[in-house]
């Protein structure tokens, strides 16, 4: 149980188990835009020589270009390169995505269920406030 | 007497006051041993002294410095930075410093004492590899396939602890010469929440092929075998940057002669650990490429060899399928 929780934890397998932000609102993914590799450009710092076992360099940010658009995306967000490089895919999908469909985009589809869930939230609890309020009247508590 | 005694007093209540805060403030540490570092021809300095600060106050990563960049350290939290950067004047790997490192998006806990290899970014790549051919794998055997993988080398578990966080169904055997490594890669599993699935052996592999510690049952094939083994000619060894030559296990990077004893091991004796159509990926020095060519075709076992290259675009990879 343990085990599965700290699983749950990692970001990585999060994505695998969607259930776990279940919520009624769907989200329309439908336009959001697939990247092509051929457009992509990546650059890494790197040291000379042969590389791998020989070479222990911290340094794992991603510049992330898309040709077409002339969009850049610097990421070093994590200590994995290969976590970077994902995120800064994600960021650029993002940001394509805000270009593209605007209002329609998925990250405004999101506030816009984010502000319906706060409102709603701050109706129940002004509610629940006036139904405690009217409890203590009748109760004679003041 | 009065006079000393005084100032005595007034020494006590001044420390009284500082007893929690050291008066240092992040951005100005940042700026001090950056300079400190570069003095001492200590590499990567900005990223270092960024690294070990955002450890000490438990940051998740390195940008969010940022946002704490007015933060003064406490008494404590200064007194370990003092430590941990005093290590890394000593070239200490960053990884070793802070005690952590994170892999294919997975925070893994590193040991330098006794030391244990530390992942490179190279291998990420091998991981998006394997897992590919894992997906392959389970296409052609149906659903119910439940893979298994074979590790030799496993380090800190990076490999095959990444691969298990990919696939819900994989389980993977993995051995290493190094005890360390081995408690190392157990302790990992556990943190992961990985341990159900995952089998860390101490075993060395000899130059004819046996495994020493380490037996399978007959019955048992695995479906893919994945290593990073030591791949650095001995000769060059002794031209490493201190970080490695001075901390890292020796062990975990001597391949021999020309660097593939351990690789030329692994292709000739494989066969007999792995079904038939099972996948090798290993992780190579890119000069090799020819000579490993050359070893697999001459054992007569695998139905095709393939060169793969790394994130930077250098050859990095074989990948051999068992016929």
């Amino acid at each position: 149980m343990i085990q599965l929780f700290a699983r749950l934890l990692q970001p990585s397998v999060r994505k695998m188990h969607p259930f776990i932000y279940q919520c009624k609102h769907t989200f329309d993914h439908s336009k959001v835009p697939l990247l092509n590799t051929e457009d992509l450009e990546e650059e890494f710092v790197r040291g000379s020589g042969p590389g791998g076992q020989a070479v222990n360099k911290t340094s794992n940010a991603v510049i992330l270009r898309h040709k077409p658009s002339g969009l850049i995306v610097k990421c070093h967000q994590t200590r994995s390169l290969a976590r970077n490089r994902e995120l800064a895919r994600e960021i650029l999908t993002q940001k394509l995505d805000q270009i593209i469909n605007g209002e329609n985009s998925l990250e405004a589809q999101k506030q816009r269920v984010l502000k319906i869930k706060s409102k709603e939230s701050s109706r129940r609890s002004e509610k629940l406030k006036e139904l405690k309020e009217k409890w203590k009247k009748q109760e004679g508590i003041n | 007497m009065i006079h000393s005694y005084r100032a005595m007093l007034s020494r006590i209540h001044a420390s009284a006051l500082n007893r929690h805060t050291s008066g240092k403030a992040v951005k100005h540490l940042i700026q001090c041993w950056t300079k400190k570092f570069e003095e001492n021809q200590v590499p990567e300095a900005e990223i270092s002294i960024k690294h070990i600060i955002s450890s000490i106050l438990g940051l998740q990563n390195v940008t969010r410095l940022d946002t704490v960049r007015n933060q003064i350290l406490t008494d404590d939290e200064y007194h370990r930075l003092l430590v941990k950067t005093d290590l890394r004047l000593k070239r200490m790997p960053v990884q070793y410093v802070i005690g952590e490192w994170d892999f294919c998006g997975l925070t893994m806990k590193m040991s330098q004492s006794p030391s244990v290899f530390i992942p490179r970014p190279e291998t990420e790549d091998l991981v998006s590899i394997a897992s590919e051919l894992v997906h392959q794998l389970t296409a052609e055997e149906g659903n119910l396939f439940k893979p298994y993988c074979f590790e030799i080398g496993c380090g800190s578990g990076a490999i095959s602890l990444a691969l298990l966080s990919k696939h819900d169904k994989l389980r993977c055997m993995a051995i290493d010469a190094n005890p360390a490594a081995v408690s190392l890669s157990r302790l990992n599993s556990e943190l992961l929440g990985l341990a159900d699935r995952a089998s860390f052996s101490i075993a060395k592999l000899e130059d004819d092929g046996a495994i020493h510690g380490f037996s399978t049952p007959d019955s048992i094939k695995y479906d893919i075998l994945v290593s990073n083994p030591p791949y650095i000619p001995t000769g060059e060894i002794s031209g490493l940057e201190p970080e490695i030559f001075r901390y890292e296990d020796h062990l975990a990077l001597d391949g021999g002669p020309d660097g593939t004893r351990l690789i030329e091991t692994i292709i000739r004796n494989s066969p007999k650990w792995l079904r038939g159509g099972a996948f090798i990926v290993l992780e190579i020095d890119p000069r090799q490429t020819k000579i490993i060519q050359l070893i697999s075709q001459d054992c007569g076992s695998y139905a095709g060899i393939s060169v793969r290259k790394d994130c930077f675009g250098v050859d990095r990879f074989v990948v051999l399928r068992c016929k």
